[in-house]
């Protein structure tokens, strides 16, 4: 569903991502660990199309990104780490603008259910976005990506800002999406998190994907990524 | 999609405090510049039929006299006013409406004419046009500097393309939401302004001048829209966009149109108002003068004509020598002048020349070019009505001298004409070019406007494809 063939990006001198290869099936969560500058959210940026690979390619679901920029995205929803919205509108409304873009025109009850399902109310969903704070900001940014209904998914640090009640709940809708058949790709600094949803773990360094750790049966412990990370960077 | 993006901005806008706050302001302003302009307008127009209608009467009533002696004496014409010119006034405020046609003289001269036309440029008092072609600009400036760049600032622009937006869509959307927020304004705006019109009691023509300004500055503030939203993702953050985006406005409408009249004046300087009465009052020296016997060509005209008609002195021409001298002098009078305005004229119009190319690179400079052409109270009408008078001066006074040469005896100064001659004497009617004239001579700028837009939209649409998110 999501992959990368020998996916490389240099901005001069510099490499940002070395010769990346991954394959992403549905019903998998791919965590990306690292540094800051390792590489995790060029790998995003590269399936998103919003950096032009130097070399290598990005696919969705088959579709080579460069060559199809507005198809590839009908598969594939994003949640970055801040999630602005509108703030002049309602959580709702600014549900159903973006869903709108991706060009759906989703019932109203269907679009409370989404919002329902990232953890908002209705009454919270009435309120302008101006008003809310970073987390119930994140939930809307879910049911964005929820009421999209694609097979592929990009989170970039989605649980920073979150409290652990609201980071946990998201957990559990990540395994659900997962049950679901969706392939994710998630970029994190969260150990705990990865190790909890994660099929497989990945770190990166200076650009390259140096460790693959393999979680399908959730055998790994939190401890003993940490020491690996570490080790590996 | 454009139409869902359109509706979110401008939905969005209409909830931001900076509409609000910018539509009041700009709105108190037009409508306070729209009744001061009015009332300047009405009562303009009221004086000046009084006027026009007391110079008539009294020329038709003036004491007997001679009607070389009624030459002297002289009259007003008038400018008309326009209907449009309460929306646009033009140069009419430093050119004037009025002039004193005399015998003798051609007092064009008197009035701007050899002055300094930089005042022409200048941004004159709180008009209709003047809010719509400067301010409104700031307005879509506040509105659209932070339409793209604020969202990529705060990361909205990659959620909004990672949901699949085409970027061509986005910048459909971002003006079409733009020109929402410009229309919800801006036809309050026109409608009122047509209730000027109304009032005024304007012809049909003057509605279709209406439509024609009004179709002009919704081309304008189209440019503002596709140059705000350029400046706006060219710079991608908004303190940038907000710098560049008032830097084109200082430079189209502040810097460009004063930049223009210098460049037209150091190319085509106009001579300044001491040389150009003496290089007239040593022409005029240089032939016949009604009122100066002793003037050498007068003495060589006299020879000539006793030869001619062989008599010895010039009480024995079968004409009133009198009058036919005076008549000779006002031709060679007239001819001096006209030659000299000629001069004049044909540093102004270079002048203009240099000024309308100039204006290609501002939209502000074509708007109000068009704009004034349209209400009637640009340079061009001004030197039509002007062109006008002097062929009316030149006819009054023949058929004053005309009179004096036929039938009055030589030498009979105290001979008098009285009010049913005077009625009789020709009166002024000046008629403005008819619109269709004046369209045709608008097609270049016409053009013009319409390249800026569209090119302002390609060059927005262009950096839209290349914008990073």
């Amino acid at each position: 569903m999501i992959s990368a063939q020998q996916l490389t990006k240099h901005y001069g001198d510099k490499i940002a991502l070395d010769n990346l290869t991954l394959d992403i099936a549905p019903g998998e969560i791919f965590c990306l660990l690292g540094q800051n500058g390792a590489g995790k959210t060029t790998t995003i940026n590269c399936f998103l199309g919003f950096v032009q690979p130097s070399s290598g390619q990005a696919c969705i679901n088959g579709l080579e990104v460069t060559k199809h920029p507005i198809e590839s995205k009908k598969h594939l929803a994003y949640l970055p780490e801040v999630v602005m919205l509108y703030p002049n509108l309602t959580g709702f409304e600014n549900l159903d603008y973006f869903s709108r873009l991706a060009g759906f025109k989703h019932e109203k009850g269907e679009l409370l259910m989404y919002l329902e399902t990232a953890g908002l109310d209705e009454k919270d969903g009435k309120r302008r976005v101006s008003e809310y704070s970073k987390g119930m900001r994140q939930k809307v940014g879910i049911a964005i990506a929820l009421a999209k209904k694609a097979k592929a998914l990009f989170l970039d640090e989605p649980t920073s800002g979150l409290d652990p009640k609201a980071s946990n709940d998201f957990s559990d809708l990540l395994l659900e999406l997962r049950n679901n058949g969706v392939a994710m790709l998630m970029a994190t600094h969260d150990i705990f998190r990865a190790k909890d949803v994660a099929t497989r773990i990945g770190i990166m360094k200076d650009g390259r994907l140096v460790n693959v750790l393999d979680n399908a049966q959730n055998i790994l412990h939190a401890k003993e990524i940490e020491e690996i990370y570490l080790q590996t960077i | 999609m454009i139409f869902e993006i359109a509706k979110q901005e401008f939905r969005s806008m209409l909830r931001e405090r900076r509409f609000q706050v910018a539509a009041i302001l700009l709105s108190g302003l037009f409508l306070l510049s729209l009744v001061g302009a009015y009332d300047y307008y009405a009562s303009l127009k009221k004086q000046h039929e009084q006027a026009a209608a007391t110079a008539r009467d009294q020329w038709d009533n003036q004491k007997d006299k001679n009607p070389h002696s009624a030459a002297h004496y002289g009259t007003y014409v008038f400018k008309p006013i326009y209907p449009l010119s309460y929306f646009d006034r033009g140069v009419d405020s430093y050119t004037g409406n009025t002039l004193f046609l005399e015998g003798h003289r051609s007092n064009q001269s008197q009035y701007r004419g050899a002055e300094d036309r930089s005042s022409f440029a200048r941004l004159g008092v709180l008009t209709p046009a003047f809010v719509l072609a400067v301010l409104f600009p700031l307005f879509i400036i506040v509105l659209g500097f932070g339409s793209v760049a604020a969202e990529r600032e705060n990361g909205n622009l990659r959620l909004l393309m990672a949901q699949g937006v085409h970027p061509t869509a986005l910048f459909g959307g971002k003006s079409l939401g733009l020109w929402a927020a410009v229309l919800a304004l801006a036809a309050p705006f026109f409608i009122t302004g047509a209730g000027g019109l109304l009032l005024a009691g304007a012809g049909g023509e003057h509605w279709l001048r209406y439509l024609f300004t009004v179709l002009l500055y919704l081309a304008y503030f189209g440019c503002f829209i596709h140059l705000t939203l350029l400046s706006s993702v060219a710079t991608g953050r908004q303190n940038a966009s907000l710098v560049a985006s008032l830097g084109v406005w200082v430079l189209v409408c502040l810097i460009a149109p004063k930049a223009a009249v210098n460049i037209a004046k150091q190319l085509h300087p106009t001579p300044t108002s001491q040389d150009y009465k003496n290089s007239l009052k040593e022409d005029l020296e240089k032939g016949v003068d009604g009122h100066d016997a002793t003037d050498e060509y007068t003495k060589k005209l006299e020879a000539e004509t006793l030869k001619k008609y062989g008599v010895d002195s010039v009480q024995h021409l079968p004409f009133n020598w009198d009058g036919f001298i005076m008549q000779k002098g006002e031709e060679h009078e007239t001819y001096v002048f006209q030659k000299h305005k000629q001069k004049l004229l044909y540093v102004y119009e270079n002048q203009q020349r240099v000024h309308r190319a100039a204006a290609v690179v501002s939209p502000y400079m074509l708007t109000n070019s068009l704009s004034q052409r349209l209400a009637g109270t640009d340079v061009a009408t001004y030197f039509d009505f002007l062109a006008a008078a002097e062929r009316y001066r030149v006819q009054l006074v023949g058929e004053l001298n005309e009179d004096l040469t036929k039938n009055f005896k030589y030498g009979d100064w105290d001979g008098k004409r009285g009010k049913e001659f005077f009625a009789k004497n020709t009166k002024f009617e000046y008629r403005p070019p008819a619109l269709s004239s004046v369209l045709m001579g608008l097609a270049s700028s016409v053009l013009a406007m319409l390249a800026w837009l569209i090119v302002s939209g390609l060059a927005a649409i262009f950096f839209f494809k290349i914008n990073k998110v």
